[in-house]
């Protein structure tokens, strides 16, 4: 069976006007669900430790979804911090090749 | 891949059909130019002096990435794969949330949670919206130096496992450096937050046009 996914609206910049359409991932609920607990009680709790240990501004531990110590990371050290997380399960691939891989999977 | 469980499966469906039936290369049909531009697209890819991937079967569905300095590392990359790795990173996801102490809500909870999709008031999301005392109890309880600073590095671990698994979810995902700053929060310079509860479950908003496209 063959697929073909047509896209010509690629953008590589995010788009915050609301009054455009959201583009959205649809998160699993099962996941969805771990992941709106560790918002409303890992995140609250972290953001008081964090404060007391580290001296972290509790408001940016609140804001940001992924942080240490209370803290958002340099931005560029995510793909380093995804690939390491793919390791430790056996998948060894660089980022940026993975998701030229995801789109060619996607395209068929 | 795996947001096809919770969309309407209309959404999938309909454009594969429609693609089957008009634009496959076998089919006869009046959009010749769309198929004339896939068909050498689709078979230019193993032959392409840059191309750094190979596919694996016939069916397409299994590709092998060219990775390192030299392009000579190998490392094969299927929808399978994906899937065992996402299986993996939920059963982690759970087993810390267990040693953190915290719980997972359930599904009556979930469904009840509030969000505002319109909202764009600065500092609002949805820890805003559905403020909850438990984390006010568990702070009070638990006092020990030692078991907060171990709560705060467990958290950040947990943090990796979800970034990793919403990488995952919902075919091709931004770059790297779009989902460090993965927003809870409305803030005063970007506007909308980028984690929203709607349909039925969150969804992670960033303007990746590649992404499924919601409408309201």
């Amino acid at each position: 069976m063959q697929r073909i996914t047509l896209t010509n609206r690629y953008t590589k910049q995010r788009r915050y006007n609301p009054n455009t359409e959201m583009v959205v991932k649809f998160l699993p609920r099962t996941f969805a669900m771990a992941l709106a607990s560790v918002i409303l009680y890992v995140k609250p709790v972290e953001a008081e430790f964090a404060r007391e240990l580290y001296g972290s501004d509790p408001s940016q531990t609140s804001e940001f979804l992924f942080t240490v110590e209370g803290r958002p990371v340099e931005p560029k050290s995510m793909t380093t911090i995804l690939s390491e997380i793919y390791s430790e399960f056996g998948f060894v691939i660089n980022i940026s090749d993975f998701r030229l891989a995801g789109y060619l999977l996607k395209m068929h | 891949m795996h947001c096809l469980d919770v969309i309407d499966h209309s959404r999938v469906k309909e454009p594969e059909r429609l693609s089957q039936l008009f634009l496959n290369s076998h089919v006869t049909s009046n959009f010749s130019s769309i198929q004339d531009i896939k068909r050498p697209a689709k078979h230019c890819i193993p032959e392409h002096h840059g191309n750094n991937v190979e596919w694996v079967n016939r069916e397409y569905n299994i590709l092998k990435v060219h990775t390192g300095p030299q392009g000579l590392g190998r490392v094969e990359v299927s929808h399978t794969i994906m899937s065992s790795v996402y299986q993996r990173l939920m059963l982690n996801i759970q087993e810390h949330m267990v040693n953190l102490g915290v719980p997972i809500m359930p599904e009556s909870e979930f469904n009840g949670l509030r969000d505002g999709l319109s909202c764009l008031t600065p500092r609002q999301g949805l820890s805003v919206f559905n403020r909850r005392e438990w984390p006010v109890n568990f702070v009070r309880c638990n006092t020990a130096r030692e078991f907060r600073a171990n709560f705060v590095r467990k958290a950040t671990k947990l943090y990796k496992f979800c970034m990793a698994a919403i990488h995952l979810c919902g075919g091709p995902a931004p770059r790297g450096t779009e989902e460090a700053v993965t927003r809870l929060l409305n803030s005063e310079t970007e506007l909308m937050r980028n984690i929203l509860f709607m349909k039925g479950t969150l969804g992670v908003q960033n303007g990746y046009a590649m992404m499924l496209r919601y409408v309201n």
